[in-house]
C-alpha cells in the first residue's frame, strides 16, 4: 500500500507543470545577481576570425546552400574559387579537386564531416564518397581551406581541405521534409526529426538523392542516407556529441564501348559512428576527445566483355581514430593547440592485393599551432604537424603565416607551409592479375613498392579586405606550390615478360610548380541583396601524360541572391570553366559554362511553413563534364519543404 | 586656498569636542548572512562612512542573530544588507531610519508590498544593480545599431513588462516579447526572439537564465550573432557582449554615503537608489568574434551620471 502511495506520489511529481515548479523556488534576491555563471564562450571554444586565419579560406553558409539549388556538396564547390566540380558518379560520385586535375580521385585534399576525416582507403583512395556523408539541408556551412594544411590535419591535407559543419541539433527540431521532382528522373526526398532539451537533442534525418545520372553516362545514380546526431549536456563544461550514419551509393557506371570496364551497377556502403568529448576546463582551457569508426563496403564486378571472366574490384575498408586536442589560451596575446591522433586504415581487397589479408596502415600525429599576437596589427601563427605511417617515413608539416592588418578591415597574409600525401595502400601493395582463358594469368597493376610520399612546398600571399561597413569584402590569394615526387604510373618491373598488355607500377616521378591567382568577392549591394564572385587561374604546371599541352584550370563563378517582396526570393549561380585537361585522362575538355536559376515562394500552410521552389540547372547548352561521352543538360525540378511553424 | 583652511578649520572645530567623547551617531550594519558577498560590502561600508563620519559615527557590524538581544540596544540608523536581513529588521524600531542595501528592486518592491509601507525618509534602499533605464542607456551608446531589443520573459518575470514597454518606448526602441511557456521550450523561444531583435537583453530571472541553460542562450546568440547585453559582471564572463556591474563595495560606498548624509539631516533617507560608481564590463573576446568595438572606460563614463539618478 506504502509502495502505492509513493508511487503515485512520484508519478503526480513528475507531472507537475514546469511553471508550477518553478513556483515553488525562492523569491528572487541579490544571491542570484552576484551568482556566477560558468563560462560559455571562451578563448577555447571560439573559431578564429577569418582574418586571423593562416590561409584563405571559403565559406559556403547555409543561406548559400539552401539558395543554390545544388543537390550535392561537390555541386557547390563550383563556388570555391580554383575549384573544379564534377556531377559524374563514374569516380565513386561526385567530386571537387582544388587547383589539379591530376587524378580522378580528388585524393589531394582532406575532406571532413564535423571533424571527422572522411577520407576513404577504398582503391588509390577519395574523398569523393565522403562528400556524400550529409544531405545540404543537415549542413550548416562548409569551410574550404585553400591552400595546403598537412600542419593541421596531416596527410591527404595536401592542397586544402574542406570541412563540413553539420546543423545544430537546436537548429533542427520538429519535423521536416522535402521533396524535390524533376527532369531526368531527379527524386529527391528527405524526412527529418529534431526532438530534445537543454540537456539533450537529438536529430534523426533519413533522404534519398535519386536521377538518371549524367546523359551518356551507364545508368542511374542513388544516394540512400539516413544520419543521426545527438548533442548531450550532462554538465555546463561537458558536451558530448554523438554521430552515426550510413549511405548507400549506388550508380550505374562503365562503357559499353570498354570490354575491360563494361556498364554494371556499383554500390558503395559507408558507416560510421563519431563520439566527441569537449570538457571546458577553465575560461581559458579545454579538451577535446575524439573518437570514430568508419567502415565502408565497395561492392563492383562485371564480366569481362571479350574473356568472359568475372571482373570482380569488391573490397572493405575501415578507418578507425582516435584525437585528444588541447586548447590553451596562454595570455591575451597568446593561443595554443596541440594534440596526437591515432589512425589506423585498414583495407582488405582480394582484387586489389590477390590476397584475403589486411593491409593496414596506423598514422600517428603529433600537432600544435599557435596563434600569437605579436602586436595589435600582427598575428603570427606557428605550427606543425609531424606524423609517422606504416608504409612511409615520418615526415614533419610546419607551416609559418603572419597576418598583418594594415588598417582597420585591411589584412594581409604572407607565409609558407610544407605538406604531403603518403602513398595509398593500392599504390604501395597493389597486386592485381586476371585468369584470362587461352592466355593465363594477367597482371593489371604490379606495385614494386619503391614509392614514397608526395610532397609540396608553398608559398603564399593574401589580403583580406572590408569595404563600406562589410558590404563588401574581398579576398585574394597568389600563391606557388612546388610538387615534388608526384606517384605516377609506369609500366612495372615485376611484369611478367611476354604479357600482352601492361601492369604498371606506382613511383614517384614528377616535379613541377603549380602558380596562380585566385580571389573571392562578396557584396550586398543593396537590401536584401548579396553577390559572390570568384575567379582563379591556375596554371598546374603538369597534364596527365605529358602528350598535350598543358593548360591552366581558369575558372570564374558567380552567385546571387536577392530576396524579394511578399516571401519571394531569386538567385542565379553561374559557373565557367576555360579549356583545360580532363582529370586523369589524356584528353583536352572544351571549354563550358552553366547557368543555374532558382525561384522560391515561401508561405503558411495551416500550422506549417512551406517553401515551395523552381530550379533551372544549366540555361545554356549542355556541357561535357569528366569525360567526353558525358553531358550535363538543362533540367528543372522543383522542390516543396514543409516543417512545423 | 583661504577657503580650504577656513573648511579645515570648521571640521577640527567640529570634531573637537567629541574626542573622548561618545560618537554621536551609531550605526548598526545587518548583514543577512556570512557570504562573502555581504562581508565586502560591510568592510566598503564600514570604511567609507568612518572616512565620512570619523568619530562621530559608531559602526557596529551585527549579525541577524545579535539583532534584539537588549531591546533598550537602539541604534540611530540600521542598514541591512540582503532581502533577508532587510525583511528580518523591517517594521522592528519605527523610528529608527532603515537603509535596505544589496537588494535587487523587486525583493524590496515586495517586502514593501508585504508589510505594507511606502518608502520614505524611515524607509529606503540602495539596490544591487542599475535598473532598466541604464541598460537601455547603455544600448544606445554601445550598440547604437540596434534597434529592436529581443527579451525572454517567464511567469515570475511578466510583471516587469509594463515597465520595461514604457522604458523602451522613451528609449526610442522597439521591444519584442518572447515569453517562455511549457509549449514554448527555450530553444523555440530563442529562435523566435532572435529572429526579431537586434540584441537580446537580459535581467534577473533565474527561472530563464541558470546554470543550465546559459549555454544554450549564449551559444544560440554567437550562432544567430546576435549581442547579448548581460544583467551582472558574471553574464558577461560568461558570454554576453556587455552588462553592467555593481560590485558589492560599490554598493557598500553607495550605503555609506546616503547613509551620513540621512544622519546629518537628522535622520532623513533619501530616496531608493542605485550605486552611482557601477561599471560598463565586456567580454572582449565575445565583442571581437562579433566585431564590436567598445571601449569600456568611455561607455562607463557617458552612463554613470544617467545611472546615478534613483
Amino acid at each position: 500500500m506504502h509502495s502505492l502511495i509513493f508511487h503515485r506520489a512520484i508519478v503526480a511529481a513528475l507531472l507537475l507543470p514546469i511553471p508550477l515548479l518553478a513556483q515553488t523556488r525562492a523569491p528572487v534576491s541579490e544571491q542570484d545577481y552576484y551568482a556566477e555563471f560558468p563560462v560559455v564562450l571562451s578563448a577555447a571554444r571560439l573559431p578564429q576570425r577569418q582574418q586571423d586565419v593562416p590561409a584563405a579560406m571559403t565559406v559556403i553558409d547555409r543561406d548559400m546552400i539552401r539558395m543554390s539549388g545544388a543537390r550535392d556538396v561537390a555541386d557547390l564547390l563550383r563556388l570555391v574559387p580554383g575549384f573544379r566540380a564534377s556531377q559524374s558518379f563514374e569516380a565513386y560520385s561526385p567530386q571537387g579537386a582544388y587547383h589539379t586535375n591530376m587524378t580522378d580521385f580528388s585524393n589531394h585534399i582532406q575532406v571532413m564531416v564535423d571533424g571527422r576525416s572522411v577520407y576513404s582507403p577504398l582503391v588509390l583512395g577519395s574523398t569523393g564518397s565522403g562528400l556524400q556523408t550529409v544531405a545540404l539541408d543537415d549542413i550548416e556551412r562548409i569551410e574550404v581551406l585553400r591552400g595546403s594544411n598537412s600542419a593541421s590535419y596531416g596527410a591527404r591535407a595536401f592542397l586544402g581541405t574542406i570541412n563540413i559543419v553539420t546543423r545544430d541539433t537546436a537548429d533542427t527540431l520538429g519535423a521536416f521534409a522535402s521533396v524535390a521532382r524533376g527532369d531526368n528522373n531527379i527524386q529527391d526526398t528527405l524526412v527529418r526529426l529534431g526532438w530534445g532539451d537543454e540537456r539533450a537533442r537529438f536529430r534523426l534525418s533519413a533522404d534519398r538523392r535519386s536521377d538518371r545520372g549524367l546523359e551518356g553516362s551507364s545508368g542511374p545514380v542513388q544516394v540512400d542516407r539516413f544520419n543521426l546526431r545527438a548533442d548531450l549536456h550532462p554538465s555546463v563544461s561537458d558536451t558530448l556529441e554523438f554521430r552515426l550514419g550510413q549511405s548507400n551509393n549506388e550508380a550505374g557506371v562503365g562503357f559499353a564501348s570498354e570490354v575491360g570496364n563494361l556498364p554494371r551497377y556499383r554500390l558503395i556502403t559507408t558507416s560510421y559512428a563519431q563520439l566527441d568529448w569537449r570538457r571546458q576546463i577553465s575560461a581559458n582551457q579545454e579538451l577535446q576527445l575524439q573518437a570514430s569508426s568508419t567502415q565502408e563496403a565497395l561492392r563492383d564486378n562485371f564480366l569481362h566483355g571479350t574473356y568472359g571472366i568475372l571482373v570482380d574490384t569488391g573490397a572493405r575498408a575501415s578507418s578507425d581514430t582516435l584525437m585528444l586536442q588541447h586548447t590553451v589560451v596562454a595570455s591575451p596575446a597568446l593561443r595554443l593547440v596541440w594534440g596526437g591522433e591515432l589512425r589506423n586504415e585498414r583495407l582488405v581487397s582480394q582484387a586489389a592485393f590477390g590476397s584475403s589479408a589486411d593491409f593496414v596502415n596506423v598514422f600517428r600525429r603529433l600537432f600544435t599551432n599557435a596563434e600569437w599576437r605579436l602586436h595589435e596589427q600582427l598575428l603570427l601563427n606557428l605550427g606543425g604537424l609531424w606524423e609517422s605511417n606504416s608504409i612511409d617515413t615520418d615526415r614533419f608539416a610546419p607551416r609559418a603565416m603572419l597576418n598583418w592588418q594594415v588598417a582597420k578591415g585591411h589584412t594581409l597574409r604572407y607565409g609558407v607551409t610544407s605538406a604531403y600525401r603518403p602513398p595509398s595502400l593500392f599504390e604501395k601493395y597493389s597486386n592485381v592479375w586476371y585468369s584470362v582463358p587461352g592466355v593465363g594469368l594477367v597482371a593489371t597493376h604490379l606495385s614494386t613498392g619503391n614509392v614514397s610520399a608526395e610532397r609540396i612546398n608553398s608559398r603564399e600571399i593574401g589580403y583580406l579586405g572590408e569595404f563600406s561597413h562589410k558590404a563588401v569584402s574581398v579576398d585574394v590569394r597568389l600563391f606557388e606550390e612546388e610538387v615534388r615526387d608526384f606517384i605516377r604510373t609506369e609500366q612495372s618491373a615485376l611484369m611478367p615478360p611476354g604479357q600482352p598488355i601492361n601492369a604498371v607500377d606506382f613511383t614517384n616521378q614528377s616535379n613541377f610548380s603549380i602558380r596562380g591567382a585566385e580571389y573571392q568577392l562578396s557584396w550586398k549591394p543593396w537590401t536584401r541583396g548579396r553577390l559572390i564572385f570568384s575567379q582563379a587561374y591556375v596554371d598546374t604546371g603538369w597534364n596527365n601524360q605529358g602528350a598535350l599541352p598543358t593548360l591552366p584550370n581558369v575558372t570564374t563563378s558567380l552567385m546571387a541572391m536577392q530576396r524579394l517582396p511578399h516571401q519571394f526570393e531569386l538567385s542565379l549561380m553561374y559557373n565557367q570553366l576555360e579549356r583545360a585537361n580532363y582529370p586523369g585522362l589524356n584528353q583536352i575538355a572544351p571549354a563550358m559554362s552553366r547557368t543555374d536559376l532558382r525561384l522560391a515562394k515561401r508561405m503558411r500552410w495551416g500550422d506549417h511553413r512551406a517553401e515551395l521552389s523552381l530550379v533551372l540547372q544549366n540555361l545554356g547548352p549542355a556541357y561535357q563534364d569528366y569525360v567526353a561521352d558525358f553531358y550535363f543538360r538543362r533540367q528543372a525540378y522543383l522542390m516543396l519543404r514543409v516543417e512545423p511553424k | 586656498m583661504l577657503r580650504r583652511r577656513v573648511l579645515l578649520l570648521s571640521q577640527v572645530l567640529c570634531w573637537a569636542p567629541a574626542w573622548g567623547q561618545k560618537a554621536a551617531y551609531t550605526v548598526w550594519v545587518v548583514s543577512s548572512s556570512q557570504l562573502p558577498i555581504y562581508q565586502q560590502a560591510a568592510r566598503s561600508l564600514q570604511s567609507r562612512l568612518e572616512a565620512l563620519g570619523g568619530q562621530q559615527v559608531a559602526i557596529k557590524l551585527v549579525s541577524l542573530a545579535e539583532v534584539g538581544t537588549d531591546p533598550s540596544d537602539r541604534p540611530d540608523l540600521v542598514i541591512t544588507l540582503g532581502a533577508e536581513a532587510a525583511r528580518a529588521l523591517a517594521g522592528r524600531w519605527p523610528e529608527v531610519p532603515q537603509l535596505c542595501a544589496m537588494l535587487v528592486r523587486r525583493s524590496f518592491e515586495a517586502l514593501m508590498e508585504d508589510r505594507g509601507i511606502r518608502p520614505s525618509a524611515k524607509f529606503s534602499a540602495v539596490f544591487a544593480h542599475p535598473l532598466f533605464d541604464s541598460y537601455f542607456a547603455l544600448i544606445k551608446k554601445a550598440l547604437p545599431q540596434a534597434n529592436r531589443i529581443g527579451v525572454l520573459v517567464s511567469a515570475e518575470s511578466r510583471s516587469l513588462m509594463p515597465r520595461l514597454r514604457q522604458l523602451a518606448k522613451a528609449a526610442n526602441l522597439q521591444l519584442a516579447v518572447v515569453e517562455l511557456a511549457p509549449d514554448l521550450p527555450l530553444y523555440s523561444a530563442l529562435r523566435e526572439v532572435f529572429s526579431q531583435s537586434d540584441a537580446l537583453l537580459t535581467f534577473l530571472d533565474p527561472t530563464i537564465y541558470n546554470n543550465r541553460s546559459v549555454q544554450t542562450i549564449f551559444l544560440s546568440a554567437f550562432r544567430a550573432r546576435v549581442p547579448v547585453i548581460g544583467y551582472s559582471a558574471s553574464m558577461v564572463r560568461a558570454g554576453a557582449v556587455i552588462g553592467l556591474d555593481v560590485t558589492p563595495e560599490q554598493v557598500g560606498q553607495a550605503a555609506a554615503r546616503m547613509a551620513w548624509a540621512a544622519l546629518v539631516n537628522g535622520g532623513r533617507l533619501a530616496a531608493p537608489q542605485v550605486p552611482d560608481a557601477f561599471s560598463v564590463v565586456v567580454n572582449e573576446l565575445v565583442a571581437q568574434h562579433l566585431e564590436f568595438k567598445l571601449n569600456v572606460v568611455e561607455l562607463t563614463n557617458q552612463l554613470r551620471p544617467w545611472g546615478a539618478q534613483p
